[in-house]
């Protein structure tokens, strides 16, 4: 097993960078607007209300904005989710030779970057970014690629 | 004893004095064709009043005009102060208070290496950004344990449909 997986990270390393470059990777961004001591829920989320409620629990969902683009090294997708808030995420490395995805997140509000990292993830995997508003509710940002 | 005679004389003959200055100070008579001339100009004159003319100069009629524009020159301004106001108004920011955040937090140049089905959560909080990982198969807080993430009906397959509507 060892031996399959040294030999993948031999493979994908040697696969050339501008090779690399043209690999494109599906990626997607959501925001979810998450409020205290509600049950209201956006229909349209019933089939992660469960991962949601166990991300932020005693919260209504309502779901703010989804974007999902094909993109190649270097191109990003933008979600604007409203109010001044944009998240966008760039794809910096469609693979690495541990098979993973690199992105670079960005969470904006007003056209001021607040808040930026770096996150080498393996695909078909969600981080968040889960925001903290000035009322009490919290902005749910998900990020993935595949 | 004798009785007095009745005369138009008083004893201080005031009467008389009277009489000579009416005599000299009245009136000729008017005959009758003068009369009904004088009549006759009356009458036309009720008839047929005099007007005078109202001469408009030209000064009056630049103040005429003048006064035309009053009116157009007010409504020019309210609506230049009514478009200065809308323009500076102080702005009343309608956006829900989710938005209006004073102070963002500042920027984190941090780096995440995810492990497979390890879920990544990055909690802001005003100014403390704080970073929870947990793996799936120890600890199923995000229960993506449910959602095996090499299958193709997982989470992302529902976010991407949601991208297309």
């Amino acid at each position: 097993m060892v031996v399959v997986l040294a030999l993948g990270a031999v493979a994908l390393s040697a696969i050339p960078a501008s090779a690399q470059e043209m690999i494109g990777r599906q990626v997607t961004v959501f925001g979810v607007l998450a409020t205290p001591g509600t049950s209201a829920d956006d229909p349209k989320l019933k089939d992660v209300l469960p991962q949601l409620r166990l991300l932020v629990p005693g919260h209504g969902f309502k779901l703010l904005k989804v974007e999902s683009k094909r993109l190649v090294s270097g191109e990003a997708v933008t979600c604007i989710l409203g109010d001044g808030f944009v998240a966008a995420s760039q794809l910096t490395a469609p693979i690495d030779p541990n098979g993973k995805i690199q992105m670079r997140f960005d969470l904006s509000f007003d056209g001021l970057s607040q808040y930026q990292t770096i996150v080498t993830t393996p695909p078909n995997q969600i981080f968040y970014v889960n925001r903290m508003l000035p009322n009490g509710e919290r902005l749910i940002i998900g990020i993935g690629a595949r | 004893m004798q009785d007095r005679v009745p005369s138009n004389r008083d004893d201080d003959g005031s009467i008389l004095t009277l009489d000579r200055v009416w005599a000299a100070t009245r009136p000729p008579e008017l005959s009758g064709d003068e009369f009904d001339r004088i009549w006759a100009g009356i009458q036309q004159a009720y008839d047929r009043p005099n007007v005078l003319p109202m001469i408009v100069s030209p000064r009056a009629e630049w103040s005429r005009r003048a006064l035309g524009w009053v009116p157009f020159g007010l409504a020019n301004a309210a609506a230049i102060l009514l478009a200065a106001w809308v323009l500076n108004r102080p702005v009343v920011d309608l956006r829900p208070v989710v938005a209006q955040q004073p102070n963002p937090p500042a920027s984190a140049s941090t780096k995440f290496d995810l492990e497979p089905y390890e879920t990544l959560v990055i909690q802001i909080d005003g100014d403390v950004v704080r970073d929870r990982r947990d793996k799936a198969d120890e600890n199923l807080s995000l229960a993506f344990n449910d959602v095996p993430t090499n299958n193709q009906n997982d989470a992302l397959n529902h976010w991407e449909a949601l991208s297309n509507d």
